[in-house]
């Protein structure tokens, strides 16, 4: 993991996606979620000291006349989109390949976040973090702008796989936080059965979903030859198996599994992309919003 | 038909169960990895008892070794090979003019030195051995019906008292030439007595040492023992303290007068008038005892002129008689024949062992090969 959770290739290439929810586009009218109120300062609700990092336009130039001291204008954001980014952090998350020891699972999720809460922040939106551990959850409550792009990256460097997922009566304070019609990614590498039905209630409840899936290596090709002993980060539980002999039958039954699991997905109108490590970060997110994909569900 | 001389030795084939072990796929202490999908890795139900094995081909290598092994010291002969070619066998000192000739027109026939190990027939006589018990060796070594002809030269050395028994008729030709004689290794007599000086019989060795020319060495009963190849003269009485019947014991030859007692033994000398001496083994020496006091009235050959030769014939017998003429000297028929052994296979089994162990040791290092046994 870099000094920068974004890659520079990617963060050039995320220029051109946009985050896009489909019942946003229900809305009618102009612009890119339709808002009824775009733009900084439409609705005036009030002023407060100038802080650094405030971009000049939003500073009140009549008001400083007058005052002879900064103020900014602030506005009530009526913008629908709302991104809630939920990051799995059971111990799973931790796994990494042996051919790339230093990129887990948990690595490419942060990034992944990283970039989702960079798009959010370009087009204007909210956006908040939720990290799901079963030590307790870890909100960090939606808001826009270049500070909440950076309390994101410091509450992702903060993550630690540890645990399992959490049971579902842990999850009340993500229901409190996460709005009807707000636009939910799930980043989780959809093992645990509790994850798959967090995101089926949620959609359930209205909101959108959209599951992105990341897969080590050496699940899509289990690459083993030799004997190895497999152990489940979150269960503890070991196997001794030889990885010619597990091949045939692991891969058959971990793409049925994954069908299985794209169905149900489907069946609840989740998106749904997969991140395999060594792939670029962005392909699930120009899968999820490359373009025209808003507009093909709509 | 391949044998085996020691089929024992085949229990060394029990190895190959150190190359088994050796690349047994070790999954005790298989390297841990991370599964997250563990579950659908499970879900396949497999025989946990299955035995496999690292780096297969090293281990095939690795096991023709150990069975090569297992086969040398089985000591592998292939029995059905015979040489048919008539045998010409050459005495050392036979001349070696008339030998080639006489080879020359025995056809397709092997030469061979009649020495030691039978090498080849060439132009520098080897040393010669023991002959009888060399033809003996050579007929039991070749196969029934091989004709044997032996160049002699006319006057043999180094044969026994006995003409051979062979297991087929041999031809004896003689050539020119003489033998080297055999040159019978004689010690000089030396003798270490102990005990007191005031023995009667010890004037009498004394001057039959004196007239054989050997050493004569007078030291009191406790000095140090005399070297093995002594006679030693112990002229106590009674049993011989344990210095003496260790030193007899541990190869020496020790001579006691009438007075020491000893266990009986047979009788070696004698004259007219009965037993002079006996003898009895000890360990491997041997003790010797005169049964009469060396005085000339209770033992007259002390008078003799011959006595000094007849004790040192006692003590040292003269080499057996080993030379004879070869007109009278013609093996006999009837003997036992020859368990015929066959081609010793060790030679071309260990050149392949070599081999196959450079091969091994080249699969075994290359660089492309994981950390492995």
């Amino acid at each position: 993991m870099g000094p920068d959770l974004i890659p520079p290739d990617v963060r050039g290439r995320l220029r051109t996606l946009r985050l896009t929810a489909r019942r946003a586009a229900d809305l009618q009218g102009l612009g890119l979620h339709h808002s009824r109120a775009r733009g900084a300062g439409l609705e005036f609700a009030q002023y407060r000291g100038y802080e650094r990092g405030d971009e000049p336009r939003m500073i009140d130039w009549k008001l400083y006349a007058r005052s002879g001291k900064f103020f900014v204008r602030e506005s009530e954001r009526e913008s629908p989109l709302r991104l809630w980014i939920l990051l799995d952090a059971s111990a799973s998350m931790g796994q990494a390949d042996r051919a790339q020891p230093t990129r887990s699972r948990l690595d490419a999720a942060m990034g992944l976040a990283a970039c989702l809460g960079q798009l959010a922040m370009n087009q204007g939106d909210r956006f908040g973090l939720v990290v799901l551990s079963d030590a307790g959850l870890n909100v960090i409550d939606a808001a826009d702008g270049v500070r909440q792009r950076d309390r994101l990256a410091l509450a992702l460097r903060a993550v630690e796989p540890r645990g399992g997922f959490p049971a579902l009566a842990q999850l009340g304070p993500l229901w409190d936080r996460v709005g009807p019609s707000d636009l939910v990614v799930l980043l989780s590498d959809f093992f645990d059965e509790g994850t798959v039905t967090l995101a089926e209630r949620l959609a359930a409840a209205g909101r959108e979903v959209l599951a992105i899936q990341i897969l080590s290596v050496e699940e899509r090709d289990f690459p083993f030859a030799q004997g190895h002993r497999f152990r489940d980060p979150e269960t503890g539980e070991e196997l001794l198996g030889d990885g010619k002999v597990l091949r045939d039958e692991f891969l058959s039954r971990f793409a049925a599994a994954q069908t299985e699991l794209a169905a149900r997905l489907e069946h609840d109108g989740i998106r749904h992309a997969r991140l395999v490590l060594d792939e670029a970060l962005d392909v699930p997110l120009r899968r999820l919003f490359g373009s025209g994909h808003a507009d093909e569900y709509s | 038909m391949p044998g085996f001389l020691f089929p024992l030795g085949l229990l060394g084939l029990l190895a190959v169960v150190l190359p088994l072990a050796i690349h047994l796929a070790r999954r005790s202490d298989a390297d841990i990895i991370d599964f997250a999908a563990l579950r659908w890795l499970r879900a396949a139900p497999r025989p946990r008892a299955q035995i496999r094995f690292d780096e297969v081909p090293l281990l095939l290598l690795r096991l023709l070794l150990v069975v090569l092994l297992a086969l040398l010291l089985a000591q592998p002969i292939w029995r059905g090979w015979t040489d048919r070619r008539p045998v010409l066998v050459v005495f050392p000192g036979a001349d070696l003019v008339e030998a080639r000739a006489a080879l020359a027109s025995a056809g397709d026939a092997r030469a061979l030195w009649l020495t030691p190990g039978f090498p080849d027939f060439g132009e520098i006589a080897p040393p010669a051995g023991p002959v009888s018990s060399l033809v003996r060796e050579l007929d039991s070594t070749l196969a029934a019906q091989v004709p044997l002809t032996i160049l002699v030269p006319g006057v043999l050395q180094g044969v026994d008292a006995e003409l051979p028994r062979l297991s087929r008729p041999v031809q004896v030709r003689i050539l020119e030439g003489a033998m080297p004689a055999l040159a019978a290794p004689v010690e000089k007599l030396a003798f270490a007595a102990r005990g007191p000086a005031t023995d009667p019989g010890l004037r009498w060795l004394r001057a039959a040492a004196t007239g054989l020319g050997a050493g004569f060495d007078l030291q009191p009963a406790d000095a140090p023992m005399p070297p093995q190849s002594s006679i030693l003269l112990w002229l106590g009485s009674g049993t011989p303290p344990d210095p003496i019947t260790n030193w007899v014991a541990s190869g020496g030859t020790a001579l006691v007068m009438a007075q020491t007692q000893i266990p009986a033994g047979t009788t070696v000398w004698r004259d007219a008038q009965g037993p002079i001496a006996e003898a009895s083994p000890l360990g491997r020496g041997r003790l010797i005892r005169f049964v009469r006091p060396l005085t000339p009235a209770a033992l007259p050959a002390l008078l003799e002129p011959d006595f000094p030769q007849a004790l040192a014939a006692l003590l040292q017998p003269p080499p057996e008689p080993a030379r004879v003429s070869a007109e009278g000297w013609q093996p006999r028929t009837g003997g036992p024949a020859p368990v015929l052994a066959g081609l010793d296979l060790s030679g071309w089994l260990g050149l392949a062992i070599a081999l196959g162990w450079l091969i091994e040791r080249w699969v075994a290092t290359r660089s492309r090969r994981a950390a492995r046994p």
